[in-house]
C-alpha cells in the first residue's frame, strides 16, 4: 500500500538520499561534516548512522579536492553524491566541474563517464550576504556536459534527486536554501523518480506567461495572484530542471498568451533569463504582444542588509506582470 | 624479453613518435603533441610495475604509459591525427589519449587536477576492495599546483592505494634542499627519492603498489632524471644523459642487442609509424554528427537540433 506523510524539503532529500543508497551500493556521500553532523542543514543526518564510514564520508575542507575524488571514484563505477556545503564555495571546485567533469565522457569518446550529483543549496534569503546566498546556476549551463536542476518543493526535490542519482552524466543538484524548511507537503514514502528535462506548469492563465524556479517560483505565484485581482491571469512554470531545458512546455504557453516575465534571482547580465527569452524568441517570435522581460536580482553582488531590496521578490514581479500583462 | 629490454622497445616507439608528430605539427597536419621531455624511460618502468587490475593517470605527454600497456601505434596515432578510426572520437587534443579497456585515465590540460582524480579512483577501490592500486604520473611542475596538495592532503587522510610518481630534473647538482618527494611528509604520505634509472623506478613503483595494497598507505615518489627542454621548444638531442641513450648503451654492453640490430629495429618502429599515420589520415575525419557524441550519454534535444543545424550546413551547396 503506497503511503505519504508531511516532509520538507530537507527532509525529503535525506529520503532520497537514504532511499538511492539502499537500491543502489555504489551510491556514496562525501563532503565537509556530512557524516558525523549530518550536513551543515543537516540534510544528510542519519545516514552515517545507517551506512557507515565507507558510504558518509567526511572530506578535507577542500571543494576542489571533493570534486576531483568524486570524479574519480565515478571513473572507477561509483556513484558518488558530493556536497558543497553552499554553492558560493563551489568556485575552488569550478575547475575540476567545468574542465573535468563535464568533459570526462566527450574527451574520452565515451570511453569514461562522470556519473554524479553536485548537491548545493543557493539563493539568498537568509541573511547570508555575499558567501551564502549565490545563485550561481547559469555560469553551469553555460558549460557543455552539466545537467542542471533546481526544485522548488519536496515532492518534486525527492524525485528529482532520484533521477539525478541515476543519471550517467553530473548533475548539478541546487536546491533552494530557503524553501529547505520553509514548504511542507505530503510526498510518498517510497522511492519514485520525477523525470529530468520536464518542466511543470504550475498555475495555468491565459494573459502572461511566468518561468521561475527555486524559491523564486513562490514569489511567481505570489504575485500572479495579486495581479489577478486585476485581472490578469498568468500561467506559471517551473521548469524544475534548468538545463537541458524543456523549451517545448515553456513555447506552448507562450504561444497561447503572447506574453512572457523570467523571474531569478541572479544578476539579470548573462543570467538564464537571457537564454530562456532567446530561445523562446526564436520558436515564437510572432506571438509576441508584448516584449519578452525578466525580473532579477541586480547586477551587484549579493548584498547583506538590502537582500530585500535586491531579491526579485513578488513586489517587484507584480508590477513587470500587470505591464506587461496590458501591454 | 628481459624487463629493461621491454622497457627500452616501449620507450623508443614514444621517442620515434614524439620526432614524427613534432614534425607534422610543425608542418600543421595535426595540432600540438606534448612530447615525454626525455621522460619515456621512467615512464614505462613504473607503468610496467604494475599489476594489469591497476590504474594509470598519466599527463598528456605520457602516451609511454599506453604502449607499455599494449595500446597499438596505429589507435594511438589514430587518436593524435583526429581520424574516423580514433576511439576517441576525435574530441581529445593530442596526446590525451586514454583507454577503459587498458585502465589508462584521460589526461587533462589543467597541469595537476588528474592527481585528485587518480586519488579518487584509489579511494573508491579501497572501499570496493578489489585489490586495485593507482599509479598517477606528473613532471615537477605540477607539483607547485593546488590539486598536487590536494591529492596528497586526501591520500594522506584516506590511505587510498595509489604512488604518485614525480620527476624531477636531477641533471643539475647539486640537489636542491628540499626534494618535491618531501612535500609528501606532511600529508602523511611517504616520501620516497630514487634515481630515474629503470631498474630502480622499477623496484621502487613495485615495493610502494605492493604497500598501498597491503592498506599501508600512498607514496610520494621523486625520480631524479635529465629532463630535454620540450621538442617544441628546440630541445631533444638525446645526449649522454638521456635515460633512452643510457639504457640503450646499457644494453647493448649487455649483449642485448648491437647498434646493427637496433638500427633494424627502429627501422621498423618508423615504418610501422608511417603506415599508421597514411592508415589515420586514409580514414578521413569523423562525421560531422561526431561532434554532438558523447556530450551526454544520450542526445539532448536541444543538442539534436543543433546537429539538424549542422547538417543542413553540410547539405547545402557551397
Amino acid at each position: 500500500m503506497t503511503t505519504s506523510s508531511q516532509k520538507n524539503m530537507v527532509q525529503s532529500i535525506n529520503e532520497a538520499l537514504r532511499l538511492e543508497m539502499q537500491r543502489d551500493d555504489r551510491v556514496v556521500i562525501l563532503g565537509e561534516d556530512v557524516g558525523k553532523v549530518g550536513g551543515v542543514f543537516r540534510v544528510t543526518q542519519g545516514l552515517w548512522d545507517e551506512f557507515g564510514d565507507d558510504r558518509v564520508i567526511d572530506t578535507p575542507l577542500n571543494e576542489g579536492g571533493i570534486i576531483g575524488a568524486a570524479i574519480g571514484m565515478a571513473a572507477y563505477g561509483m556513484r558518488p553524491v558530493p556536497e558543497i556545503q553552499f554553492a558560493d564555495f563551489i568556485f575552488p571546485a569550478f575547475d575540476q566541474i567545468v574542465s573535468e567533469a563535464a568533459k570526462f565522457r566527450y574527451r574520452s569518446g565515451g570511453e569514461y563517464s562522470c556519473p554524479m550529483v553536485i548537491r548545493a543549496p543557493v539563493g539568498g534569503g537568509i541573511r547570508g550576504g555575499a558567501y551564502h546566498s549565490q545563485s550561481p546556476e547559469a555560469l553551469f549551463i553555460h558549460t557543455a556536459g552539466l545537467k542542471v536542476v533546481c526544485p522548488s518543493n519536496p515532492h518534486d526535490a525527492k524525485g528529482l534527486l532520484a533521477s539525478a542519482i541515476q543519471d550517467e552524466d553530473p548533475v548539478l543538484f541546487f536546491e533552494p536554501k530557503r524553501v529547505y524548511r520553509a514548504v511542507k507537503m505530503d510526498v510518498p514514502d517510497e522511492a519514485y523518480v520525477t523525470p529530468l528535462g520536464v518542466g511543470k506548469v504550475v498555475r495555468e492563465g491565459e494573459h502572461v506567461t511566468v518561468v521561475a524556479w527555486g524559491a523564486m517560483l513562490y514569489e511567481a505565484l505570489s504575485a500572479a495572484e495579486q495581479v489577478a485581482e486585476q485581472g490578469i491571469e498568468c500561467e506559471v512554470i517551473d521548469p524544475r530542471t534548468l538545463w537541458p531545458l524543456d523549451i517545448d512546455v515553456i513555447v506552448k504557453s507562450v504561444e497561447k498568451t503572447g506574453r512572457i516575465v523570467v523571474v531569478h534571482e541572479a544578476p539579470k547580465a548573462c543570467g538564464f533569463g537571457a537564454e530562456v527569452l532567446q530561445l523562446v524568441t526564436e520558436k515564437s517570435f510572432l506571438h509576441f504582444t508584448a516584449p519578452p522581460t525578466r525580473v532579477t536580482g541586480w547586477d551587484t553582488p549579493f548584498p547583506y542588509t538590502l537582500e530585500n531590496d535586491y531579491l526579485p521578490l513578488a513586489h517587484r514581479i507584480a508590477p513587470k506582470l500587470l505591464e506587461i500583462g496590458k501591454y | 624479453m628481459s624487463e629493461l629490454l621491454s622497457i627500452y622497445r616501449h620507450a623508443l616507439t614514444a621517442r620515434l613518435i614524439d620526432e614524427r608528430l613534432e614534425v607534422l605539427a610543425r608542418g600543421g597536419r595535426i595540432g600540438l603533441h606534448p612530447d615525454s621531455q626525455h621522460a619515456e624511460v621512467v615512464i614505462v618502468a613504473a607503468t610496467l610495475a604494475l599489476g594489469e587490475g591497476d590504474w594509470v593517470f598519466p599527463t598528456a605527454r605520457d602516451h609511454a604509459a599506453a604502449f607499455a600497456r599494449g595500446v597499438p601505434v596505429a589507435t594511438y596515432l589514430a587518436h593524435v591525427i583526429g581520424s574516423a578510426s580514433d576511439p576517441l572520437s576525435g574530441h581529445a587534443a593530442p596526446g590525451c589519449f586514454c583507454s577503459r579497456e587498458k585502465k589508462i585515465a584521460p589526461p587533462t590540460g589543467q597541469l595537476s587536477q588528474h592527481l585528485t582524480q587518480a586519488m579518487g579512483l584509489a579511494w573508491a577501490a579501497r572501499l570496493r576492495r578489489d585489490g586495485a592500486c593507482v599509479l598517477a604520473l606528473l613532471p615537477e611542475t605540477a607539483a607547485d599546483a593546488g590539486d598536487f596538495h590536494s591529492a596528497l592532503n586526501f591520500a594522506g587522510a584516506t590511505k587510498a592505494p595509489i604512488v604518485f610518481l614525480v620527476r624531477t630534473d636531477g641533471s643539475e647538482a647539486p640537489a636542491p634542499d628540499v626534494e618535491v618527494a618531501d612535500k609528501g611528509i606532511a600529508y602523511g604520505v611517504a616520501a620516497v627519492d630514487v634515481a630515474g634509472d629503470p631498474e630502480t623506478v622499477l623496484f621502487a613503483v613495485r615495493e610502494a603498489s605492493e604497500r598501498a595494497r597491503r592498506g599501508e598507505g600512498p607514496t610520494l615518489l621523486e625520480a631524479r632524471i635529465s629532463v630535454a627542454p620540450s621538442l617544441g621548444a628546440g630541445g631533444s638531442a638525446p645526449g649522454p644523459g638521456d635515460p633512452l641513450e643510457k639504457l640503450r648503451r646499457k644494453l647493448i654492453d649487455d649483449g642485448a642487442f648491437d647498434e646493427s640490430a637496433d638500427w633494424h629495429h627502429r627501422r621498423e618502429v618508423m615504418g610501422e609509424i608511417e603506415a599508421a599515420i597514411v592508415a589515420a589520415i586514409d580514414a578521413g575525419p569523423p562525421s560531422p554528427d561526431a561532434i554532438f557524441d558523447h556530450v551526454f550519454a544520450e542526445l539532448a534535444p536541444h543538442l539534436s537540433r543543433q546537429r539538424e543545424q549542422l547538417r543542413k550546413v553540410h547539405e547545402a551547396p557551397r
